[in-house]
Parts: C-alpha cells; sequence; structure tokens
C-alpha cells in the first residue's frame, strides 16, 4: 500500500511539474481562477444591480456605468458579471451531467466489450454524427428555456466525449496484471470495475471534463444569442450579445456586445490553453515538444 | 470498395431511423396536438368530426403507429404541411437547401484549403515563427464563438470600412448573378469557418509534426529523394488522413453552426426557416428540417469517410 | 579485399535533448572494403544505429548532430560535411540502408511499385516504363514470387519476411557500393531469418557490394560476418576479423558478451556480465565499461582509453597498451 502511494505521489508530482513547463497552460489556470474570483467576490463587494431598469438608458461607459447601460438603462457591468455567473454556472453543470452519463457508459463499453460496446459506440457516433446544434434547439424550445433545461439539454447531447476517451483507457486498463489478479482472486465485474477501472480512467475523465466546459459554454451562449437560452431579464453573455442584432447597436454602441463576446473569448481560450497542458501532464507519453 | 459504401451506407441508415425516433419523440413532447392548429374553437367542427380527422391522420393510434405512418409518408416525399405557412414542408424546405449546402459547403472547403499548406508549414517546420503563428490562430479560432466573429465581421467590413453587405444572398430587387451571391457569401463564410479554420490547422500540424518522425519517411530519404518529394509525395498523403477524420467530426457542428450564421446574415437557408419554425412553433416544419439537415450531414460523412478510404487502402482489410 | 569504399575516423554524433547535449556515438574509427560485411554488434542504445544514420546523415531533426572533428570519406572523397542535397545524391544510390521494422518502414499509402520505381527513377533518370521493369527484375532477384501481379498490393498486404525483400530489392536497386542493414532480420521469424540472410550474402557476392551488418545477434554475425565492431557505450571496443573474435576475445566486454551465449554442447552455468548499461547522460568520466568491469583499475576510472592496436585488430582497454 505505502509503495503504490509513493508510486501515485511521484506520479502527481511529476504532473505539476509538467504541467507548471507548459506556460501557456499556467497562464490559462491563472486566468480562469482570477475571472472565478471576480465573479463571486464582486457582487459582494460592489452594489451591482445587473436587473434594475433606470431612466438612463444606452449610456456610453463612464464613472458610474464602467461599461455603459443598454436600452433599458441596466448597468451593462453588473449584467456582464452576472451574466459569467449564469454562463460558467452551466457550463460546469452541464459537463457535470455528461460525465454522469458518459462515464459509466464509457467504462461498460470498454469494460464488457461485445453487444455493450456495439450499442454504445454506435450511439455515440451517431450522437456525434447528427448535427446537435439542431437538436439543442428543438429540444430547449420544447422544453421551454431556462437554466436548468440548458444544463439537461447540453448534458445529454454532450456525453460521447466522454465515452469516447474512457471507452480508450479501459480499453487498455482492463488487461492489465493488476485486473486478471482481481478476477482470478474471485472479484465480480462490479467491485473491478469501482476498484481498478474507474480509479485508472479518472484523467481521461478530468480532460474530457475539461474540454467539455468550453464547448458547453460555447452552445449555451450560442443558444441565449438565438434567444433560445437564458431569457432577458435574466443576463448571460450570450444574451447579452443578443442584443446586437441591429446593425445600429453593433455600430453605434459596441459596449454593449464587444465585452460579452470577449468575456466568452477570454474563458474559452484560457479553459482550452489550461485543458491542453492538463492533457499533456496527465499522459506522460504526448511529449512536449 | 463497394462492399465498403454498403456498409457505411447501413451504419448510416441505422443512425437516420436513430434520428427520425429521437425527432419524433421530441416532437410528440411539444405542447398541443397538431389539431389545435387546424382547428381554431371558433371554426365550429363538431366533436364527431374531429374524430374522423384524428382517425384519418392515423392520431388516435399508438405513439410506435404514428411513427411509422410519418416515416413512411416522410419515404413518399410527404413530410406534411406547416402549420403557419400553409404549404407543403417539402416545397418550403426544396428552395432553401441550396443556400444552406453553399454556405456549409464553401466553409468547409475554405477550411481545408487554408488548414492543409498552413499545418502542413507548421508541423513540417515546427517551433518557428509559422508554427507559431499557426497555434495562436488554433487557439484563437477554437475560442471564437461564430456569432461574436459575425458580428466582429459585420462592424469591421460592413460598418467601419463598407465593403461587404451584411444580409441576404442577393441585392435586393436582384435577380442576383454569380459574383453577387459570391459578395454576399463571403461574410458569413468567413464567420462560420472561422472556428474549423483553427481546429484543422492544429490537426494538420499535428500529424504532419508526427509523420515526419515517421520511419517511411526516414526509408524515403534514404533513397535519395529529394525534400519535396519526400513531402509532397511520401509525407503529406498519410499526414492528410487524421485531418480527413476530424473534417468528417466537425461536418455536424458546421451545419450546427450555419443555422446561427444565417440567422445573422439573413441568410436564405434552412437556418433561418428552421428558427421561424421554432418561433412559430411549426411542428412539422421543425422536424421536417431536422430530418433533412441530419441526412445531409449523415450523407457528407459518408462522401469523406470514402475519401478516406481512398487514400488509405489498410481499411480495405480491417472492415 | 578490394577497393576501401569507406572509412569513418573520431566520428562523435551528439544529440541534443531537453536535459542538455550528450554524445550518443564517440571517437569511431572503422574502414570497410568493397565486397566485405562488416558486422557492428552490441547491446540495444549502444550506439549501432546512430553510427549507421550518421553516415546516411539521417539522424533526426534538430536533436542529432555529428560533431565538426568527425570524418567519413566515401571513396576517398570526405561526405561528414556534405549537405541534404549532396547527400540524396549518394544515398540508395551509392549507399543504401535497410531498416528494422519493414512494416513502418514502408510507406502504408503507396503501392510497393510506387517505392520500388522511385530509386530507379532519381539516380537513374530513366523513365517510368523502364523503371517499373528495372523493379520487377529486381523484386524477382530478392526472390519475390509473382512480382508482377504483387508489386500492385500495398506494403500492409505483404508478410514480414516479404516485405524486407522489397526493403532489400529496393536498397539494391541502383548497386551500391554500400549497403547498411539495421538488424534487418530482428523481426522475423529464424527460419525466415536464414534466408533472408543467405539471400544478403548471395547478392553481396554477385554485386561485390560492402556490407555494414548491425545487429545484436552474434549468431548473425557468425554467420555472416568478415569482420566485427564491437560497441559498448557509444564507442567501439574492440575490432577483429570474425574467428579471431570468436576464438581469443581481447576486451573484458567482448569477453563477457561471448560468455553469454548458450551453446548446447557446454552444461556449464550461463554467464552474465553484472550490472547495468549505463545511460548516455551518466556515462563515466574514465572507461565506458569499467563500472561492469573485473579488471577495472583507478586508471580506469579517470581516463577513457583510445584504441590500441594489437597485431591486426584493436581494442580499447588499458590491458592493451603497448608494453604490457
Amino acid at each position: 500500500m505505502k509503495k503504490s502511494n509513493k508510486k501515485n505521489s511521484s506520479y502527481f508530482h511529476d504532473a505539476v511539474e509538467r504541467f507548471m513547463h507548459h506556460k501557456l497552460a499556467v497562464v490559462g489556470l491563472a486566468v480562469v481562477t482570477v475571472e472565478i474570483l471576480l465573479l463571486v467576490i464582486l457582487p459582494v463587494i460592489m452594489n451591482l444591480e445587473p436587473n434594475a431598469v433606470t431612466p438612463a438608458v444606452n449610456m456610453a461607459p463612464d464613472k458610474t456605468h464602467l461599461l455603459g447601460t443598454d436600452t433599458y438603462g441596466r448597468d451593462t457591468f453588473a449584467r456582464l458579471i452576472y451574466g459569467g455567473r449564469t454562463s460558467l454556472k452551466i457550463g460546469f453543470f452541464s459537463v457535470l451531467v455528461q460525465a454522469a452519463i458518459g462515464i459509466p457508459l464509457g467504462i461498460i463499453a470498454g469494460y464488457y466489450r461485445k453487444a455493450a460496446e456495439v450499442i454504445i459506440m454506435r450511439l455515440a457516433d451517431m450522437f456525434q454524427s447528427i448535427p446537435s446544434m439542431c437538436l439543442n434547439i428543438v429540444l430547449v424550445s420544447v422544453l421551454s428555456p431556462s437554466a436548468e433545461t440548458l444544463i439537461l439539454v447540453i448534458g445529454v447531447m454532450g456525453w460521447p466525449s466522454f465515452v469516447r476517451l474512457l471507452y480508450a483507457k479501459v480499453l487498455s486498463v482492463r488487461e492489465k496484471e493488476y485486473v486478471e489478479a482481481a478476477r482470478t482472486t474471485g472479484t465480480g465485474n462490479l467491485g473491478i470495475m469501482l476498484k481498478y477501472i474507474l480509479p485508472n480512467s479518472i484523467s481521461p475523465a478530468l480532460v474530457a471534463f475539461t474540454f467539455g466546459i468550453p464547448s458547453a459554454i460555447l452552445t449555451e451562449s450560442a443558444l441565449s444569442f438565438l434567444g433560445l437560452g437564458i431569457q432577458i431579464p435574466e443576463a448571460s453573455w450570450g444574451n447579452m450579445l443578443n442584443a446586437a442584432q441591429s446593425v445600429a447597436i453593433i455600430s453605434t454602441k459596441p459596449w454593449l456586445w464587444i465585452p460579452a463576446g470577449m468575456c466568452i473569448f477570454i474563458t474559452l481560450i484560457s479553459v482550452n490553453l489550461f485543458g491542453d497542458g492538463l492533457r499533456d501532464a496527465l499522459d506522460p507519453k504526448t511529449k512536449i515538444g | 470498395m463497394g462492399r465498403y459504401i454498403l456498409k457505411r451506407t447501413l451504419t448510416a441508415i441505422v443512425a437516420f431511423i436513430g434520428i427520425t425516433i429521437m425527432t419524433y419523440c421530441l416532437a410528440s413532447l411539444m405542447p398541443g396536438s397538431p389539431l389545435d392548429q387546424l382547428v381554431q374553437p371558433e371554426s365550429g367542427i363538431s366533436n364527431a368530426e374531429l374524430a374522423a380527422i384524428e382517425h384519418k391522420m392515423g392520431l388516435d393510434q399508438p405513439i410506435y403507429i404514428q411513427y411509422f405512418f410519418w416515416l413512411k409518408n416522410m419515404f413518399q416525399g410527404n413530410f406534411g404541411v406547416s402549420y403557419t405557412q400553409h404549404r407543403p414542408v417539402v416545397e418550403l424546405i426544396a428552395g432553401r437547401i441550396g443556400p444552406t449546402l453553399l454556405l456549409s459547403l464553401s466553409s468547409m472547403l475554405l477550411a481545408l484549403f487554408v488548414a492543409v499548406p498552413l499545418g502542413t508549414a507548421a508541423g513540417y517546420r515546427p517551433y518557428k515563427g509559422i508554427d507559431y503563428a499557426s497555434s495562436v490562430l488554433a487557439f484563437v479560432g477554437q475560442a471564437a464563438p461564430n456569432f461574436f466573429v459575425a458580428l466582429l465581421l459585420i462592424y469591421i467590413f460592413a460598418v467601419k470600412l463598407r465593403l461587404l453587405p451584411i444580409s441576404g444572398m442577393y441585392n435586393s430587387g436582384s435577380s442576383g448573378t454569380a459574383g453577387e451571391v459570391l459578395k454576399h457569401l463571403i461574410l458569413p463564410c468567413l464567420a462560420l469557418t472561422f472556428q474549423h479554420l483553427g481546429i484543422f490547422t492544429r490537426q494538420m500540424r499535428n500529424s504532419m509534426y508526427e509523420c515526419m518522425s515517421d520511419d517511411y519517411v526516414r526509408t524515403a530519404r534514404a533513397k535519395g529523394l529529394n525534400e519535396r518529394t519526400v513531402l509532397f509525395k511520401h509525407t503529406l498523403r498519410n499526414a492528410l488522413l487524421p485531418l480527413i477524420t476530424q473534417a468528417g467530426l466537425s461536418l455536424g457542428a458546421l451545419v450546427g453552426g450555419a443555422i446561427i450564421t444565417e440567422q445573422i446574415f439573413s441568410w436564405p437557408g434552412m437556418g433561418t426557416l428552421m428558427l421561424k419554425a421554432i418561433k412559430d412553433r411549426d411542428y412539422p416544419l421543425i422536424m421536417g428540417i431536422t430530418v433533412i439537415i441530419s441526412v445531409i450531414v449523415l450523407i457528407g460523412n459518408i462522401v469523406i469517410d470514402i475519401i478516406y478510404r481512398m487514400l488509405d487502402p489498410r481499411i480495405d482489410d480491417k472492415v | 579485399m578490394g577497393e576501401r569504399v569507406l572509412e569513418v575516423n573520431n566520428l562523435t554524433t551528439v544529440f541534443h535533448t531537453k536535459t542538455g547535449t550528450f554524445p550518443a556515438v564517440s571517437q569511431m574509427n572503422f574502414t570497410l572494403d568493397a565486397g566485405e560485411t562488416l558486422a557492428i554488434v552490441g547491446e540495444s542504445g549502444c550506439g549501432k544505429s546512430v553510427t549507421s544514420l550518421s553516415i546516411m546523415h539521417l539522424l533526426p531533426d534538430r536533436m542529432g548532430e555529428i560533431t565538426p572533428e568527425s570524418s567519413i570519406k566515401f571513396k576517398g572523397t570526405e561526405i561528414s560535411k556534405y549537405s541534404n542535397k549532396q547527400m540524396s545524391n549518394l544515398r540508395g544510390n551509392e549507399i543504401s540502408m535497410v531498416f528494422q521494422d519493414s512494416l513502418t518502414s514502408l510507406n502504408p499509402t503507396m503501392t510497393v511499385m510506387a517505392q520500388m520505381v522511385e530509386p530507379f527513377m532519381v539516380h537513374q533518370k530513366i523513365s517510368r516504363k523502364d523503371a517499373e521493369k528495372a523493379a520487377i527484375e529486381m523484386l524477382r532477384k530478392v526472390g519475390i514470387p509473382n512480382p508482377e501481379a504483387r508489386v500492385k498490393q500495398y506494403p500492409h498486404q505483404f508478410s514480414g519476411g516479404m516485405r524486407q525483400r522489397v526493403m532489400i530489392a529496393m536498397a539494391l536497386s541502383c548497386n551500391p557500393s554500400v549497403l547498411i542493414c539495421d538488424e534487418p532480420t530482428t523481426a522475423l521469424d529464424v527460419t525466415i531469418q536464414a534466408q533472408i540472410l543467405k539471400m544478403i550474402y548471395d547478392l553481396k557476392k554477385e554485386l561485390d557490394t560492402a556490407v555494414i551488418l548491425i545487429t545484436h545477434d552474434m549468431g548473425v554475425v557468425a554467420e555472416t560476418a568478415d569482420r566485427v565492431l564491437v560497441m559498448y557505450g557509444g564507442q567501439g571496443v574492440e575490432l577483429a576479423d570474425c574467428h579471431t573474435l570468436f576464438t581469443n576475445p581481447l576486451h573484458p566486454y567482448t569477453q563477457g558478451l561471448l560468455a553469454s551465449i548458450p551453446k548446447i554442447d557446454d552444461d556449464t552455468r550461463l554467464s552474465t556480465i553484472e550490472g547495468m548499461v549505463p545511460s548516455l547522460k551518466d556515462m563515466p568520466k574514465g572507461c565506458h565499461f569499467c563500472d561492469r568491469c573485473q579488471y577495472c583499475t583507478d586508471r580506469c576510472r579517470k581516463e577513457n582509453p583510445p584504441m590500441y592496436r594489437a597485431g591486426e585488430r584493436e581494442v580499447r582497454c588499458f590491458r592493451y597498451e603497448e608494453g604490457n
């Protein structure tokens, strides 16, 4: 037991070291951390009222309204912060749903092979070959748009990426000697999957989780942009861009849409960079440079 | 090859059936019955007449029977009648397929035409200027939502520079020449392609980088071939294979992205029609468009698989 | 023996890695005459392949580099500083190479014909049609049955032995002066191994090609080589003709290597060399073998011995310093 602990800690140590070598990934992690801190702290220390309608409509940025106000006189900065909380929350929880579906299915497909493998992997193929945006649109409009609906829809539609990564990993883990040993000592299938396969599948799951978040945020913001996601007055980065559907606003009131777009962009690029570093750090085989 | 296409078509048919089941289930989850739309409260249709209509439409049958009715009608080209526009769905969709295909295909081709040379150059000379440039493009591309790119493009090219049109496919009142369509196509195509361009370039760069250290490349050099032959004849073809797989995976996302892009640029394709149908809760139209878009993507995937198979002779023995 | 075709002097090849620059091969000296077979033997990682890749200028991009003091002479011409373009006129034409893994070494997406015609077309500047005829002839020569039909196939449709024959046919297309075979039979079954070795031997005789055979298999060495260069830790440690080496090995490493070959008519316990091959990063400062050598002295730990001449042979060990 002690020995395996030592092995784990040195693997962890190596992984951290490999990650720190990846300078862009460290920057990505730093940006995401700062962003989350800001989203958590700013509403506490500042007096932000994202939904307060004021007579000061369409104001350009100034001291009281850092990023100006929208057509209802609401403070764009406050909406940006609250919108960010919504977008990140939906991103995180929908990937949680994906993981809850994808991890067991991936393990079952890789462990049992045969019919389970064919059915699950074909299903994953199918989900990936259909234009998911199309079904997303239909689904959210059927289920009436809300944060919970978005989490559910993005979660249910997005599981195949987890299945793919987990399945590939499980295929190699199930052939390992310790799994064979466990089987000969009479450990049941469920026991082997929980005790041996699952712990060894954590790194692909972490990678899938990290890359799932930007993709979920992208889907959420696209749906909200189309007016099918988070509904006004509640703010999300996507529906803030929805305001820019006229050339007049695009050209004369850039503060209404550029900040929200940049926030999505910066979040996505940071999480992607972090995910890249994480993948390389957790998988020693893939060489960096 | 024939066997391969057959096998591939069969899997696509299975996927198609899965998609239709999902679509049908979704439609039946939608609030209200199709009859609500037909029967206005003031029309004074009796319950008996209503039951007759219900029977005629097969609505008194169990849901799986209804599904088969729907499927059968669909194969006969009958997708039903639009609730709001009172015209056959097939007719409404038919005129929209062309523009959507034009937008999606041109975006896919543009992404490939940029990614292949750029990714090849980057993978061939890694950790140099062009490689770093392609990495930046890849990360920026992956993180840039197409609707935000679309707005930025409108801001720069249409508002500030006044260079390009931002709405529709033709100038108003014009029947449209090819040049005119092309001019209208530029911005939506760029907006839609940007994300995939980044992903494709990165994929091409990585596979090129890996292929360059493959043994057969060393063999080719050991034969005394010059670098150009080594690169274009031996390496490129092998490096293209993962990119083709990636193009297949991205096809669905690209067509899905076209829905949003069409909406922003008022492109007269299936995407704008779809969003209008969603707004109107026009179920037959929604279902029809979903099915047609899925079929387009499935066919696209088969085509991509066949191209892959043509480039990689090993696949033949694997299936 | 014939004309001197290859002369390697003080060849040192360094590898640039993240943790620093290390010599993968240092102070290599050997010669090769026309029609001769020189075997280079040693454990994996001893620098055998790096030596051959250095001669071919096929070291991995951006990683391996031949140092300026090295000298490689091909038929009297210094080629160690040749440009890639100059080298490509020699490669596959004057100096050819056969690699270990024929599955990965042939291009999986090109037919055998497409790969076979290349050396002919590049070096002999003949038409595709003539090159195709020559390619089929060459494949017939290496014992591929029905070559007219088989050239249209892809490498994965060939067996391992047949693929290696294709590799050899390709390497010998332009009748090179030097053929370097890097573990050509390691991936093959024993019976196929013998066939391939015999074929290389026959073709060598027919074409008067000089062969460098890289292997870790002393059995293969005994069967095929005229002279043997034993390598250890990136250096040649003993160079002798094949018979002398097997009957009277001088270097302690060679002695250990030969003692660890199992013999059927010998009941004594198989001996092994104690310890492990040091990695390139922590090679001893003195003799590279000192940590595993039973004759090791203080001097061995401090100084790396040069190659000493002992009659017709050379050995890198202080025990054979003149006067000893």
